[in-house]
């Protein structure tokens, strides 16, 4: 039977060389991330009892999450979107409803539900923080052929 | 063709493995991939956060597209050179796709990027490569690890979550239970798998402790598991992680026939 531990740990006394060096430095890198990732969101989303979610995705991939953290972070000091999950409810005009849980990744999803639900180029999106009644609302808006996303009012 | 092959060294082969194994995963999503890129010309989205670069689709098909390429003519015409650069083409378009607008929140390219890790290293290495398979083991047992993490919430223990994002969505195995389980079973099942998947992954964080086939075995196991559990809309994430499988598989079996 092959036991791959024992045979890495047998051929350690043959030394490192670079790529190994710099696999290990990955794996090391992907650990400081993820605890990382694990400790300072779940302290921001606990305003909102939240640490669910798209955080799977998260802490799979701790680059992004930090990215998408910063974003957070930075792009808005709107309550909503310091949750990690976010119940998009968008409404069209004849009253289609779609709920798509979601990260605070608004852009892409915004381009989804422009594509996919054939949704007017103008709509509200509710963005629903789960265990608080926050509420908070985004404007799309269409510009020289740009789909905007700002905070605002429903239209 | 067998004979190329055969004669590369076992690590290469199992870079092979991988290189077919992305080629068809890339094939299988392509319903997945392509309107993702599609999309990303159909419909800009202006975000003023990110660099003109990491919004342009032409940047994230690029990425894409050089993973395909590079998979299928390692997959045709498997030298040390076209594995090296399937390997980089694997990191660099997971390292894309991590960081551009189009590819945030999407599973495969994160896994993309890991499984590159693996691949570059498996490309490069001169000496020890019988380390291969552990190596292939510790990645697989990040990958369960971290979402085994992220899901110890209430939400995902109570497959709450599962129902709203996959389960409730029916399609597949979830219209056949939903058709012949009596009413409201199908629900009452997800309760019992939420914390059956995150006890599930926590146990296979650890699988780099397992014997070899026991690992990779299993590994293909539950990758399958989750496809069937979530849909085909999980098809470009488990893919390439079975294909990765094959490949650590393949180097160990390949390492020990030449030993024998």
């Amino acid at each position: 039977m092959s036991w791959p531990l024992r045979d890495a740990l047998q051929s350690w006394r043959e030394g490192v060389d670079l790529p190994t060096a710099l696999f290990g430095l990955a794996m090391a890198g992907l650990l400081v991330g993820t605890l990382g990732a694990t400790a300072f969101p779940a302290a921001w989303l606990e305003r909102g009892h939240m640490k669910h979610g798209f955080f799977v995705f998260a802490v799979t991939q701790p680059i992004p999450f930090m990215y998408t953290g910063e974003h957070r972070y930075t792009r808005t000091s709107d309550e909503a979107l310091s949750a990690d999950v976010i119940d998009v409810c968008a409404q069209s005009a004849t009253g289609f409803r779609q709920h798509v849980p979601v990260s605070v990744l608004t852009a892409p999803l915004t381009r989804w539900m422009q594509a996919s639900c054939g949704l007017p180029a103008e709509v509200a999106i509710d963005s629903v923080m789960r265990g608080h009644a926050t509420h908070s609302t985004w404007r799309l808006s269409r510009r020289d052929g740009v789909v905007w996303i700002e905070p605002g009012d429903a239209p | 063709m067998k004979e190329r092959i055969l004669a590369l060294p076992a690590v290469l082969q199992g870079l092979w493995v991988l290189a077919v194994g992305m080629a068809l995963s890339i094939g299988l999503s392509t319903q997945i991939i392509l309107p993702r890129i599609v999309v990303c010309f159909q419909h800009p989205v202006h975000d003023p956060w990110l660099p003109a670069v990491l919004q342009t689709p032409v940047t994230f098909a690029g990425a894409l597209g050089s993973v395909l390429l590079s998979a299928l003519v390692a997959a045709i015409r498997p030298t040390v050179t076209t594995l090296r650069v399937f390997a980089w083409a694997l990191l660099l378009g997971g390292a894309t796709s991590l960081v551009h607008q189009a590819g945030m929140g999407w599973a495969g390219g994160i896994l993309w990027f890991w499984l590159g890790v693996w691949a570059v290293w498996a490309a490069h290495v001169h000496r020890c490569p019988e380390r291969a398979p552990f190596f292939g083991l510790l990645v697989i047992g990040g990958i369960f690890a971290y979402p085994a993490l992220g899901k110890l919430t209430p939400g995902f223990w109570t497959g709450e979550l599962y129902w709203q994002m996959h389960w409730s969505y029916g399609g597949g195995v979830h219209t056949w239970l939903e058709e012949n389980l009596p009413a409201g079973m199908h629900h009452d099942l997800v309760r019992v798998y939420g914390p059956f998947s995150i006890l599930t992954e926590a146990v296979l964080s650890l699988v780099w402790l397992l014997p070899m086939r026991v690992g990779y075995g299993l590994s293909v196991v539950v990758f399958l598991g989750i496809l069937l559990t979530a849909g085909p809309r999980f098809t470009d994430a488990m893919t390439p992680l079975i294909a990765f499988a094959f490949a650590g598989w393949w180097t160990a079996e390949a390492r020990m026939r030449s030993a024998s």
